[in-house]
């Protein structure tokens, strides 16, 4: 009877075991695309409402970067309501990402108008636009594709073509992973925590 | 007693007047206006179900809420390139369902009427070619 237990106190500790094991060797599954390694990213500086912003100041972070413009309806609102989504899931942790979005629409947007923009999601969201310089600099260094079209005659309205991917850079600047404009919000925050944990 | 039935028939005719249900078979459902603060243009999503048995395809809509509006397709290349571009029609096949919907074929609203805000709803009048105007009542969101 004894002997019976033992077996079986000793079938559930294997089992247990091999659940702590399986648990801590399973591969960790990405929702985004992994850069590996992560590849060092050039520095910037741009401006924002409240002044200038350096790249580098958010060593330590994680930066979700994503680049657009304010007349842009629809698919950058989308963008940014599901980084907004996705960090309302990771509660307290979700000051260790910084969301930056830059416009690529020098000639319309300014620090003040992207600020208002980001305010619509969050607002330790950063928005932030260059000169034309600038934004050819910074578009170049991060290989993201941009080309403001011809206007309309009647309005004078443009649209703007750019990369839509959001760039994830680790807490050495370096790019590690890079999600498609409408990545889930609940992948985004299982990225997200599964970065984190490095 | 009377007035029993008097309000039962008035909600009645208030339930069919609210639903979209046109001669043609055009069904419009979920439709959202995503709304931005200040000047931003807003975007305008929907779903629309064509149960007839011809092809029909939404070719304008106005809005006493808004002074531009236009419809516009995103689209995302394989690079991951995206743009926009202002359509004339969206086609809507019979028997088939148009998702108007981030990334995809949505309504541009320009020049919103001020105040406007998340709760809100606004009325569009969509114009097809086969069903005539069809208006819709669209709820103003945040996001």
């Amino acid at each position: 009877m004894d002997r019976r237990f033992l077996y079986v106190l000793l079938a559930i500790v294997a089992l247990l075991a091999g659940a702590v094991v399986y648990e801590f060797s399973k591969p960790v599954v990405y929702y985004g695309s992994r850069i590996e390694p992560p590849k060092p990213m050039p520095d910037f500086t741009l401006p924002s409402a409240s002044g200038p912003v350096t790249l580098s100041n958010f060593r330590g972070r994680y930066v979700a970067l994503y680049f657009g413009y304010t007349s842009c309806p629809d698919i950058c609102p989308a963008t940014s309501a599901a980084l907004k989504a996705a960090l309302s899931q990771l509660g307290e942790q979700d000051s260790q990402l910084q969301v930056i979005f830059i416009s690529v629409d020098y000639k319309r947007d300014t620090p003040e108008k992207l600020f208002t923009y980001m305010q619509n999601f969050r607002p330790d969201f950063l928005g932030l636009v260059g000169t034309e310089a600038q934004t050819d600099q910074i578009t170049h260094d991060f290989g993201i594709f941009y080309q403001l079209n011809e206007p309309d005659p009647a309005t004078g309205a443009y649209t703007v073509d750019h990369t839509s991917n959001i760039l994830v850079l680790d807490r050495q600047g370096a790019l590690a992973l890079t999600w498609a404009y409408d990545q889930q919000p609940n992948e985004i925050a299982s990225d997200l925590r599964n970065l984190l944990k490095k | 007693m009377k007035n029993r039935t008097l309000i039962v028939s008035l909600l009645f005719f208030l339930l069919t007047a609210c639903a979209a249900t046109p001669k043609s078979g055009i069904e419009v459902s979920g439709a959202t206006v995503r709304l931005l603060s200040g000047e931003m243009p807003a975007a305008g999503y929907m779903s629309i179900q064509n149960n007839g048995s011809t092809a029909d395809r939404l070719v304008g809509v106005t809005s006493d809420d808004a002074q531009h509006m236009m419809l516009h397709q995103s689209s995302v290349d394989a690079n991951g390139v995206a743009s926009m571009k202002m359509v004339m029609s969206i086609d809507v096949p019979a028997g088939q369902q148009v998702e108007l919907k981030p990334g995809g074929f949505h309504i541009v609203l320009a020049g919103l009427k001020a105040g406007l805000k998340a709760g809100d709803v606004v009325t569009l009048h969509l114009q097809f070619e086969q069903a005539g105007t069809i208006d819709v009542q669209a709820q103003v969101t945040s996001q």
